[in-house]
């Protein structure tokens, strides 16, 4: 009778209707929309907007924290084409996972929003920035709020516009725009699966709904589930930069440190992540297995090319897809709270790591490594933050790395032991890039600085505070997935499968990783000592070579995908020229000799034709104004003439 | 007595019209028109009489009506005419030549 009064009401009966929710990405939309208009006025306070707006989401994520903490579900909802049909109302909700991700980006977009009034205060474009940002914040927002896959994919979007954005934000140089331009196509590819797959869902099941996702996964078949969940993960590959379309995070790293951050390490790239982990009652154990080796073979993969890049940004944005990959890894196990945990504490240390290293790029204008070296001294807040967010990373016994990697690896036990070593592997070599950057940056010998440039000196308070209140996090906020706390994320994300105490085997088998990995860094890396044998030497050489390339993985696109593409696309750029240019030309020229033809017979035979008559009639004109002499008497006569003639023929 | 008076009425007609062909002045014109349209009024004033068909005579009426309202239109003509060209001589005025 009603459907759509039907269905708002079952929603309802099943959420408590909070309107506020409207208003979490309504602030920083609106902080957006004051910039983008009056940015340019508003100067030095821009700044300042966008971090009140993000600020008051914040402060509104928390006050929900109550409500959602008990295991209500929060939403708000609008009819959408109720016209044609009830089931596209959508609307806003939160759940645990929601709100986890609510307090992952309020929290760290306001510290970095802060963080950014000290970093971009010399650039003549920085509200521009700030406004970026606050969309940025609006659009992931609205992702992570979306109780529907039509409006989340519409954010998604959003959020890679703001990746574009912000990646090519110093557009005057080339290489950002480039990056920009790769991460936007890169990402796309996978955006097209997620399209399809969202299509692909609607046509068969109907609805695009997230709370109606888990009957949909009782009643389809096994088959097209596991197609529709593996688009969905092409999707999240593309925005989490899984392998194979990894390559657009490297250099995403042109754009401003503060972006690199937030966008590239804490949120947007963690999106796939929560994606999948929302979706997840559609993935069925064929396509877990390929999440699972995807998230494997990245975590590994890149973890052994970030030990060997020597720009700071990339080593650490290597490890930002080597971390997504150990989340993914996590997923494919099923471990979905697992991967949620390790994403709320990755992005504190890793966003914290990139603040870091941008307020170490801040001081000296460098960012290769080789050119960096004894900082602790010059910048002891930095490198106090630096080797609290390293520790963590590399999962030192109480930071909050050590909880959500312990969590991973305790399911991986459960999953399969062989899973747990590779993982091991995995961390043993986070360890040692993470060691490799920390030792390399901030000890050793500094280098020499040139006379004219100063010292490297510490940077402003406005960018130490935040990166203090973000170490806070990166060291603590792991005990709320700690066996010690009782593990309250757990509770908030509905799981039940919580452990109840720390694995000691695992616990030391991931200290034994950490030990191995940052020694191994020590020696290798720091110090410099040759441990491998002679006879080894040109191998491990090689292998070097290949990890500091990436594995010529952007070598290998550009020959076998883009430049076949430009060829073709030259080739059919002359194909047009010549054919479709030709016809066009051909018809033009036909047009032209025709009209030519008619132009001739036009002056021939039509004009001839119309001047004849009109000299014909000027001739007889001619011959008969004579007789209009003006004079009556003239006329009279031969009137009374004419009169006489004709009564003469006309006599009877 | 008819013939007389068809003759009279053809003399004045031809009076008529040799006053039209011969005078200059454009009053002696209207002068001669309205002998012209009198000897048609009195053609058919006769020829009614002759004939015993009374409402012929409506047409002498009709004549003698248009004769007025000719005479008014042209003394009119002729008075514009004289202001304009100080002369009301016809031949004299030929601004209508072809």
């Amino acid at each position: 009778m009603f459907p759509h009064a039907a269905s708002t009401s079952i929603a309802i009966s099943r959420a408590v209707a909070s309107p506020a929710l409207v208003w979490l990405p309504l602030l920083p939309l609106s902080a957006f929309t004051i910039l983008i208009f009056f940015g340019r006025r508003l100067g030095r306070l821009s700044a300042w907007v966008a971090v009140a707006a993000l600020g008051g989401a914040c402060a509104l994520a928390g006050s929900l924290g109550e409500a959602v903490r008990s295991g209500r579900r929060l939403a708000v909802a609008w009819p959408w084409l109720s016209a044609t049909d009830a089931r596209w109302s959508m609307g806003l909700s939160v759940d645990g996972l929601t709100w986890l991700m609510l307090m992952i980006v309020t929290s760290i977009g306001t510290m970095i929003a802060l963080y950014s009034i000290g970093y971009m205060h010399n650039d003549p474009r920085a509200s521009r920035f700030f406004a970026y940002l606050s969309l940025f914040c609006a659009a992931m927002l609205g992702l992570v709020l979306a109780d529907h896959f039509v409006l989340l994919y519409a954010c998604w979007e959003l959020v890679g516009l703001c990746s574009y954005l912000l990646i090519s934000f110093w557009f005057e140089k080339p290489a950002a725009a480039a990056a920009g331009r790769k991460a936007f196509l890169t990402t796309r590819i996978g955006d097209t699966g997620l399209l399809i797959g969202m299509w692909l869902l609607w046509a068969t099941w109907g609805s695009l709904r997230f709370d109606q996702l888990a009957n949909a996964a009782g009643q389809l078949a096994p088959g097209l589930l596991t197609a529709i969940s593996l688009l969905i993960f092409l999707g999240a590959v593309g925005k989490s930069a899984q392998v194979p379309l990894h390559v657009w995070l490297p250099d995403a790293m042109e754009g401003p440190t503060p972006v690199s951050a937030l966008i590239h390490a804490a949120t947007m790239v963690a999106a796939g992540v929560y994606l999948v982990a929302r979706s997840a009652v559609l993935f069925t154990p064929e396509s877990r297995q390929i999440v699972l080796v995807i998230g494997l073979v990245t975590h590994l993969f890149a973890g052994m090319v970030a030990l060997t890049q020597t720009d700071i940004k990339r080593v650490l944005a290597h490890s930002t897809i080597s971390q997504l990959g150990l989340m993914m890894t996590a997923l494919g196990m099923g471990a979905v709270t697992a991967a949620m945990f390790h994403l709320l504490t990755h992005a504190f240390f890793k966003a914290l790591l990139f603040l870091a290293a941008g307020s170490v790029i801040h001081a000296t204008h460098q960012q290769e490594l080789s050119r960096l070296g004894g900082l602790w001294r010059r910048m002891p807040w930095t490198h106090a933050v630096c080797l609290i967010a390293s520790l963590s990373m590399g999962g030192f016994f109480f930071l909050s790395g050590f909880w959500s990697k312990d969590a991973i690896l305790l399911a991986a036990e459960h999953a399969h032991p062989s899973l747990m070593w590779g993982l091991l592997l995995g961390a043993t070599v986070t360890a040692g890039y993470i060691a490799r950057l920390y030792l390399r940056c901030f000890h050793g010998a500094a280098p020499d600085h040139d006379a004219a440039h100063h010292a490297p000196h510490e940077s402003p308070l406005i960018m130490v505070a935040p990166m203090a209140v973000l170490a806070v996090g990166a060291a603590f906020v792991g005990f709320a997935g700690s066996p010690f706390l009782g593990q309250p994320l757990w509770r908030l994300l509905g799981d039940h499968e919580a452990h109840e105490r720390l694995d000691a085997g695992i616990a030391l088998w991931s200290g034994v990783a950490l030990a191995a990995g940052t020694g191994l860094a020590w020696l290798i890396g720091f110090q410099r000592r040759q441990l491998v044998p002679a006879s080894l030497r040109p191998l491990g050489h090689r292998l070097y070579t290949l990890a500091a390339n990436k594995f010529y993985v952007d070598e290998w696109y550009a020959r076998a995908i883009i430049r076949p593409l430009l060829r073709a696309s030259a080739a059919l750029a002359q194909a047009d020229l010549r054919v479709i240019d030709g016809a066009v030309n051909a018809a033009g020229r036909l047009g032209w000799v025709l009209s030519q033809w008619k132009e001739r017979f036009d002056r021939v035979v039509v004009d001839r034709l119309v001047n004849g008559v009109a000299s014909a009639v000027r001739g007889a004109g001619g011959s008969l104004r004579r007789i209009q002499t003006g004079l009556v008497h003239q006329y009279l006569i031969t009137v009374v003439v004419a009169v006489v003639i004709l009564s003469v023929i006309f006599r009877r | 007595m008819t013939i007389i008076l068809l003759r009279l009425s053809a003399a004045l007609f031809s009076l008529g019209v040799y006053g039209i062909l011969t005078r200059r002045n454009a009053i002696g014109l209207l002068l001669a028109v309205e002998l012209m349209l009198n000897a048609a009024a009195l053609n058919f004033v006769l020829l009614s009489r002759t004939s015993g068909q009374a409402h012929a005579q409506i047409f002498a009426l009709f004549i003698i009506a248009l004769a007025a309202c000719e005479a008014v239109v042209g003394l009119a003509i002729i008075l514009s005419l004289f202001r304009c060209a100080k002369t009301v001589l016809a031949d004299q005025v030929n601004l209508l030549k072809g």
